[in-house]
């Protein structure tokens, strides 16, 4: 039987466009992933061509050492972990099971993190908690004579390690317990158990593979932390990882060598890190999610009622309300001091006018716009194709599309940063001291949210919507730009969104690649920080979290038209 | 010519079934004559909806090969593949498939909409047909609305507006009822049978529900493992079923052991737990041959014992579903039980005794 006459075959149209883009796609990502990471192992491990272990040597060995900075580091993980994670279990129970007030305050300050970027959080902190001029001590001076507080320790470290990551740990147990069946704790008080003993034999236990969850994704974000340990520990001399790295190379003539073994014994750490929690999030154990819905009944605190909400309301201000204080205080006094009677009737807006006329803050704030966006949009247009290949199409291998875009998740952003500096030493492409590096450090940091929100958005779009197209004649072409990323544009704009409100709060990586031109605000946070500008630098961090709260605001108008499912970010 | 020749399909299972060897299709092959309405029924996993998305051009299969209007879309020995969006064969999705973004307009214009080229349709005559095509399924006054407004019915009618707009030589129906409830269900089987006489367009169906094959095929293939079991009219496949998976999953079905007896003018007398049954029968069989004797519900009949004549077979009724319209009884006779389905005014009750007799010729023989 002969084929019709008008009818094309596919024998001579050997490449499909599909494969074209797949190649495209692939090469790009691969680009970005793993060539950085591959010339800083390069750089550390091989010296004139040959293998040594001299570059770990020196760096493990030396003034600082490995078996210091591991302790550091270990205390400073585990202890973020044990603070933010218990605060965060009981106030998701609170808020899930019990009728405690001001939940939808609760709410509310989940979204701080959001707003607030790593470095003004550290610094308000300081100002709260500093031994001498503090506002906590300060204000306990007024009737003891006592100074419990200073922030430059360890202790220090700690809360503001766990103060940054509650929100987040917050909302993970929160969902956590709301998938928990509440038959099974109430069938135990049912035959008799208290309370107490109902948390410890039913809640705990069936909680486990979550608290575990929780417990590897604090550990991961205390690894890959800068602020708190560069602004605070430094001057403490509290070393660890990440700030151990970032001195190498401020050091003259700075040590490349010796970073690069510090990061990789802390991209093997996180990576460690990464891989138990996705691990654990796949364990269906603890899992009570059943195709029934059921409504989680609230326990009523009864004479408990005030004394809990008491304390969370101190809770809320003291992590959320005076942070903030702080710095809005700050940004509209000539010189920094705590507030009293006197100090608050001598306030300015000078601050705010330097903002306004300093080029270097204005050229931060541009900076900052542009690059965050730019790198948003190739992102998300990359991503996205990249979601719809490992999805939909059907090449083989594309499934490692996925995993190669995840891998930049285990790299810290100061990791990054030395990476990329090593790698463009060599490739001579001129990006240094330019943009476009920044582009390329964050295009790579953010590469893994936007494939979540890729492939998520995909997950979406049934498959057969696609099918129905090509039965209908459509080419991949058109299936591609009138089904597919019309139904994918509500995912799209979340993860932009939340790669464009990342990219403005960046810092752990600029601080390696910028140049003078190319500040962003997180730097520029930084040097009034470092030359004691402090007052400026609140004004400046005020309309910094400002921006943020603008574009959150956005994020919530498009969402609302666009019908973007309710999504606080993508699990890791 | 037949407008859909299908030889000697086969494809292998996908994914971690392919290891056992088994294929999802084992040489299928069929013919479908222009205007009929051709019916792949068979359970879950017997490869109906694999060889429709095989003549889809959403699958590709191993070996055999495709024919439509005597173009070849697939041949295993050619290493022809046309691929889906050449083919211009209507389908419609189990799930409908409807685009949540645009209209009810738009959804049913846009095989009209993406063609191109030399192939290009004018704006003016893709209104005209796309009007023409929603009065047929009666959504003219919902071409405005965006397509989620749609309920479940109105969305598989869209579907179908959408598979018939460019006017294909052959329409594919995906399990198109099963997202249905079943009133709903009932009255679509009616709407697509007069669509498709209408339109007098040649139709492939995929469906589990033997019932809606019954009711709207004019020929249907049982499918059981990737093959035919019998492929026939409707009256053929009920009342003759050639094979105990046929005769049990086409309607309700007792299977009884037998052994012929002897010949008779058109079947044969068999020697069966009810008595002696002549049973018609085109089969080819020896005397003293084991036989299953397959008696549908609605054949057998209970009557009180001391009505029935002395060598009629007893039996006890232990079971009792009251149907509303009649009661299916559950009735045991010797080792074995029957299903029995009785008018509703039946009086029998549970633990009655009863004697039980199969209609037998209504009857049909199935070689074990």
């Amino acid at each position: 039987m002969k084929a019709g006459p008008a009818l094309e075959t596919d024998k001579w149209r050997k490449i499909r466009p599909e494969t074209l883009l797949f190649a495209a796609v692939f090469f790009v990502v691969l680009y970005l992933a793993v060539v950085p990471l591959g010339f800083l192992l390069w750089n550390t491990f091989v010296i004139d061509g040959s293998l040594t272990l001299s570059n770990v040597r020196e760096a493990f060995g030396g003034t600082i050492g490995i078996g210091q900075l591991a302790w550091n580091t270990s205390r400073y993980a585990i202890g973020s972990t044990i603070v933010s994670l218990s605060l965060a279990t009981v106030l998701a129970y609170l808020a899930v099971r019990t009728d405690v007030p001001f939940r939808r305050l609760i709410f509310i300050s989940t979204l701080v993190p959001l707003i607030v970027p790593g470095i003004l959080h550290t610094i308000s902190w300081i100002f709260l908690a500093s031994e001498r001029s503090g506002w906590l001590n300060n204000f306990i001076g007024l009737w003891f004579d006592w100074s419990p507080f200073n922030i430059r320790s360890m202790a220090g470290m700690i809360w503001i390690e766990a103060t940054n990551q509650l929100p987040l740990l917050f909302l993970f147990m929160y969902a956590a317990f709301r998938n928990m069946d509440p038959a099974l704790e109430e069938s135990a008080l049912s035959h008799g158990a208290s309370m107490p003993r109902v948390l410890r034999s039913v809640t705990l236990p069936v909680l486990k593979p979550s608290l575990l969850s929780a417990a590897f994704i604090s550990i991961v974000l205390a690894l890959e932390s800068f602020e708190g340990p560069a602004l605070v520990g430094m001057p403490a001399g509290i070393l660890v990882f990440t700030s151990r790295i970032f001195m190498l190379l401020r050091q003259f003539p700075p040590e490349y060598g010796q970073a690069g073994a510090f990061s990789t014994v802390l991209v093997v750490l996180m990576a460690f890190g990464v891989f138990a929690y996705s691990r654990l999030g796949r364990s269906t154990a603890g899992e009570t999610i059943t195709g029934k819905g059921f409504r989680p009944r609230r326990y009523e605190l009864g004479p408990w009622r005030i004394p809990v909400g008491i304390a969370v309301l101190v809770y809320l201000i003291l992590t959320t309300a005076l942070p903030l204080a702080v710095l809005i205080l700050m940004s509209f006094q000539k010189f920094y001091a705590p507030p009293t009677a006197e100090t608050l009737g001598n306030l300015t807006v000078e601050n705010y006018a330097y903002t306004f006329n300093n080029p270097d803050v204005l050229g931060a704030f541009f900076n900052s716009l542009v690059l965050s966006t730019g790198a948003a949009t190739v992102v998300m247009l990359l991503m996205v194709v990249a979601a719809w290949l490992v999805v939909r199409s059907r090449i083989r291998g594309a499934w490692s599309l996925d995993a190669i875009s995840f891998l930049p998740i285990a790299i810290p952003g100061i990791v990054m940063g030395v990476a990329l500096l090593v790698a463009y030493l060599y490739i001579p492409i001129p990006v240094y001291g330019t943009l476009w590096i920044l582009l390329i450090a964050y295009c790579t940091r953010y590469m893994p949210y936007g494939m979540r929100y890729g492939t998520a958005s995909m997950h979406q779009i049934g498959g057969e919507l696609e099918e129905a197209a090509k039965t209908s004649g459509a080419s991949t072409l058109q299936t591609l730009g009138r089904v597919v990323l019309p139904l994918v544009m509500p995912g799209f704009i979340a993860g932009w969104i939340f790669i464009v409100m990342s990219a403005i709060r960046e810092l752990s990586s600029s601080i390696l690649l910028y140049a003078p031109e190319t500040r962003v605000l997180g730097v520029v946070i930084w040097d009034l920080w470092e030359t004691g500008l402090v007052t400026e630098l609140a004004a400046a961090g005020v309309v910094m979290m400002f921006l943020l709260a603008l574009v959150a605001l956005l994020a919530k108008l498009l969402g609302d038209r666009f019908g973007v499912q309710g999504d606080s970010g993508p699990r890791l | 010519m037949a407008l859909l020749e299908v030889r000697e399909l086969r494809k292998a299972f996908e994914g971690n079934k392919r290891a056992t060897g088994a294929l999802a299709v084992d040489s299928l092959s069929f013919d479908v004559d222009e205007g009929q309405l051709f019916t792949m029924l068979g359970p879950s996993g017997c490869g109906k909806t694999t060889t429709l998305r095989c003549i889809a051009g959403l699958e590709y299969p191993d070996a055999g090969e495709i024919i439509v209007s005597g173009r070849t879309f697939f041949s295993g020995a050619k290493g022809t593949r046309v691929p889906a969006n050449r083919r211009n064969l209507g389908m419609v999705f189990q799930s409908y498939a409807i685009w949540p973004h645009m209209t009810v307009f738009q959804n049913a214009a846009f095989p009209l909409a993406v063609k191109s080229g030399s192939r290009r349709v004018a704006k003016a005559e893709i209104v005209r047909r796309v009007e023409r095509v929603l009065a047929v399924v009666q959504l003219s006054d919902l071409a405005g609305r965006r397509a989620t407004d749609l309920s479940g019915g109105q969305q598989q009618r869209l579907a179908l507006a959408r598979a018939i707009v460019m006017e294909p030589p052959m329409l594919l129906l995906d399990e198109p009822l099963s997202n249905l409830d079943a009133k709903l269900r009932q009255e679509m089987r009616f709407e697509l049978k007069r669509l498709q006489r209408d339109l007098g367009i040649t139709t492939v169906y995929v469906t589990h529900d033997q019932a809606e094959a019954l009711a709207i095929s004019d020929r249907i293939g049982v499918m059981n493992a990737g093959r035919f079991e019998q492929v026939g009219g409707p009256v053929e496949i009920y009342r003759s079923p050639t094979s105990h998976f046929v005769a049990d999953f086409i309607g309700a079905s007792n299977l009884l052991d037998g052994r012929v007896r002897n010949r008779t003018d058109d079947g044969f007398v068999v020697d069966t737990p009810l008595g002696l049954l002549e049973v018609p029968s085109p089969l080819h069989l020896e005397p003293k041959a084991a036989v299953l004797v397959s008696v549908r519900p609605e054949h057998v009949m209970l009557l009180p014992v001391d009505l029935a004549p002395p060598e009629a077979a007893r039996g006890q009724v232990i079971g009792r579903a009251f149907l509303g319209n009649s009661i299916d009884y559950m009735v045991a006779v010797g080792d074995i039980e029957l299903g029995a389905q009785l008018d509703g005014a039946a009086r029998f009750g549970e633990g009655d005794r009863v004697v039980v007799v199969a209609d037998s010729a209504q009857c049909s023989l199935v070689l074990p």
